[in-house]
């Protein structure tokens, strides 16, 4: 919990509060992070300028509007993703055919999957599907407001969410053919 | 799509922080991208301050050079210095018409115990002169347009007649012949009633009266006064007429400039435009990728003049609108390979030997921004009335509204467009003639300022906003209706 006292100290860019902050929700971040960058150097960047970033932005931080860590969430978030923009690791698909999907049947089954399975199947998925899956069913996003983090269009956000479902049935029906044979 | 909390868990389990992330470890290069954020956050808010000065400052030597040019002007040349020039305005003319009427009145006035009066008496078929009537300033005169006051100057008559309280003078006029007034009606008479004025006297005062008006339009009164005769002596009938009648013959002739009602202009200039795509996925996604940019266009120009402070144009403008198509496109191929394998001993045999066991996904991303440069070329007609106001005989402005109908000549370029309209999936297409509307009607509102070099020829910059009320765009699918900003800087040739 990050008292008043700890974000004020920060404003005056007192390095006692900084500490204190960064050792409280650097874990959060750093969750956040590994999900969409998976190199530690990479992580590492990404970690640096995110509190860079809620350092020098403290001030527009207002507690009525939400939670400290919904704010630097979203921080977090927009560095990760400007990190993947600027080193071109951000790539989206413009599909010619779509297939019809019932997306929540694959939720459904998405669901089933342990902590380690998903973590798997996400951590080797392609990083443009990755992105979308993450904006949208983890942190909540609707694909126009992803279309404007991503600078792509809804119908593109649409169709990578339906493609990163897809890619991960493919991987889970291959992960229980591996458990069978196994 | 809501949050998926049961995925969120499983994703979001709080991981343990790396070593090489700890505070001791990070603290140093936090610092230092802090220390870089804020001086880049003062050098940025330097340069947006600097661009917002800058437009400021521009603005404020735009308005400090107007304001200076127009001060020299008047200053150089002052509208009294120009009364003989033909390249002097008309409003000019009118505005010292009557500073020198109320001043030749005034100083006629201090100089001499005659009451001096002005009338302008209408040129009608039987004029009687009116000097039998005490007359009052014609307040008409200030508020004369320059073509009524040109025909009140060519055909009524001016006359500037001196009175007093006493009735011989008038008594005396009265008992004119009608005729012999009526027929050279263009004549000043100055006379004077006092019993025991002289001749110089008369002479002297009534000289500064006249002096201080246009020594040309009085030349006339003045050869008249001169050959006043004494006082003493009476003043016939004959002599008054024989006067008139020279007086008519070197009255000098006057010519003022005509007002020019047309002017002909040639404009060009850069435009901004936006497309203001509307409606549909259609219409939100070319909103967000597709952008006007900095674009350009000419007019010619015809204006007649309804009124001093009235005017009617149209003419025909080309602009060649451009914008820019924005977008990234990625490619990625996903080659599956069967490369894992697992080693087994066969039981039986006890020979061993390999199974595939997964296929392994190798994905290939290809990814570049993609830029196409439209251009839509249009044609149009506008028609706009202007309200003129006059700053000084050398500059003035206008603001005007009005209708403008267009027609699309020419598209160029790729743009966003439908690939299946049922399931609203986009994709870039070639623009086509057929997706858009021919005709175009806009309404429009301009701004000018005219800086008039001589008496034929003037420079205008004028500031126009289009705002098209039709839809550019023929399908149902969305809309797009551009707003134009034209700033043009015009030649004009008055006629």
């Amino acid at each position: 919990m990050i008292t008043n006292k700890v974000i004020k100290g920060c404003l005056a860019k007192e390095r006692w509060a900084m500490q204190q902050c960064y050792e409280q929700c650097a874990p959060y971040v750093f969750t956040i992070i590994k999900n969409y960058i998976y190199n530690e150097t990479d992580q590492q960047d990404v970690m640096q300028e995110t509190f860079a970033q809620v350092f020098y932005s403290i001030q527009n931080y207002d507690s009525n509007k939400g939670k400290f860590k919904s704010w630097i969430s979203q921080i977090a978030i927009n560095q990760a993703i400007n990190f993947l923009r600027k080193n071109k690791k951000l790539s989206f698909l413009v599909p010619l055919n779509e297939e019809a999907l019932d997306i929540k049947e694959e939720i459904t089954k998405i669901e089933r999957l342990d902590k380690i399975q998903l973590n798997q199947c996400i951590e080797i998925m392609p990083i443009g599907y990755r992105t979308v899956f993450l904006l949208n069913l983890v942190e909540g996003y609707t694909h126009d407001e992803i279309a404007q983090i991503l600078k792509i269009t809804a119908q593109t956000s649409r169709s990578q969410l339906s493609r990163a479902i897809k890619w991960l049935r493919k991987h889970i029906q291959q992960h229980q053919k591996t458990l069978t044979y196994g | 799509m809501a949050k998926n909390l049961h995925i969120k868990n499983k994703i979001r389990e709080e991981a343990k922080l790396p070593p090489s992330m700890s505070w001791d470890a990070m603290e140093g290069k936090i610092a230092t991208r802090l220390n870089e954020l804020e001086g880049t956050a003062q050098a940025k808010g330097n340069t947006s301050n600097f661009a917002k000065r800058s437009l400021l400052v521009l603005l404020l030597l735009l308005v400090v050079a107007g304001s200076a040019t127009l001060y020299y002007f008047i200053q150089k040349n002052p509208i009294e210095n120009h009364s003989d020039t033909p390249s002097q305005s008309h409003q000019a003319i009118a505005q010292k018409q009557e500073k020198e009427h109320s001043l030749t009145l005034e100083k006629a006035e201090k100089n001499t115990p005659i009451k001096f009066e002005e009338k302008i008496i209408p040129p009608q078929k039987d004029n009687n002169v009116l000097l039998d009537k005490r007359g009052t300033i014609n307040k008409q005169i200030k508020k004369a347009s320059p073509k009524s006051l040109n025909n009140k100057l060519n055909k009524n008559t001016n006359t500037f007649v001196a009175v007093d309280d006493s009735k011989t003078t008038l008594d005396y006029l009265s008992a004119f012949d009608e005729k012999t007034i009526s027929s050279s009606p263009t004549q000043q008479v100055f006379v004077e009633s006092q019993g025991n004025a002289t001749e110089q006297n008369l002479i002297d005062k009534n000289i500064v009266a006249v002096e201080s008006a246009d020594k040309r339009k009085l030349l006339s009164t003045q050869n008249l006064l001169l050959n006043f005769p004494p006082i003493e002596n009476t003043i016939d009938e004959t002599w008054i007429t024989d006067k008139l009648n020279e007086a008519a013959i070197s009255k000098p002739n006057i010519d003022l400039p005509t007002v020019p009602k047309w002017s002909l202009g040639l404009y060009s200039g850069a435009t901004l435009w936006q497309l203001n795509a509307k409606g549909s996925t259609l219409g939100d996604e070319k909103a967000q990728f597709e952008k006007g940019i900095f674009s350009y266009g000419a007019s010619a120009k015809i204006d007649y003049k309804l009124h001093s402070k009235w005017s009617l144009s149209t003419g025909l403008e080309w602009q060649s609108l451009q914008s820019k198509l924005d977008y990234y496109n990625e490619k990625d191929s996903i080659v599956t390979r069967n490369i894992l394998t697992q080693q087994f001993v066969s039981p039986i045999t006890g020979n061993p030997y390999s199974e595939v066991r997964q296929d392994v996904e190798l994905v290939g991303i290809a990814w570049k921004e993609v830029i196409h440069y439209n251009n839509y070329q249009m044609l149009s007609i506008p028609v706009v009335i202007n309200r003129h106001f006059h700053f000084s005989n050398k500059w003035n402005a206008s603001i005007g509204t009005g209708l403008q109908y267009g027609r699309l000549l020419k598209l160029e370029g790729r743009s966003l467009g439908y690939k299946n309209v049922a399931e609203e999936i986009t994709d870039i297409v070639d623009l086509q003639k057929d997706n858009f509307s021919k005709n175009q009607v806009a309404v429009l509102a301009q701004i000018s300022l005219n800086y008039q070099i001589n008496q034929y020829w003037s420079l205008t910059f004028s500031n126009r906003i289009n705002q098209n009320l039709s839809n550019l765009n023929n399908t149902d699918t969305h809309t797009l209706r551009p707003s134009i900003m034209s700033n043009y800087l015009g030649l004009n040739y008055h006629f």
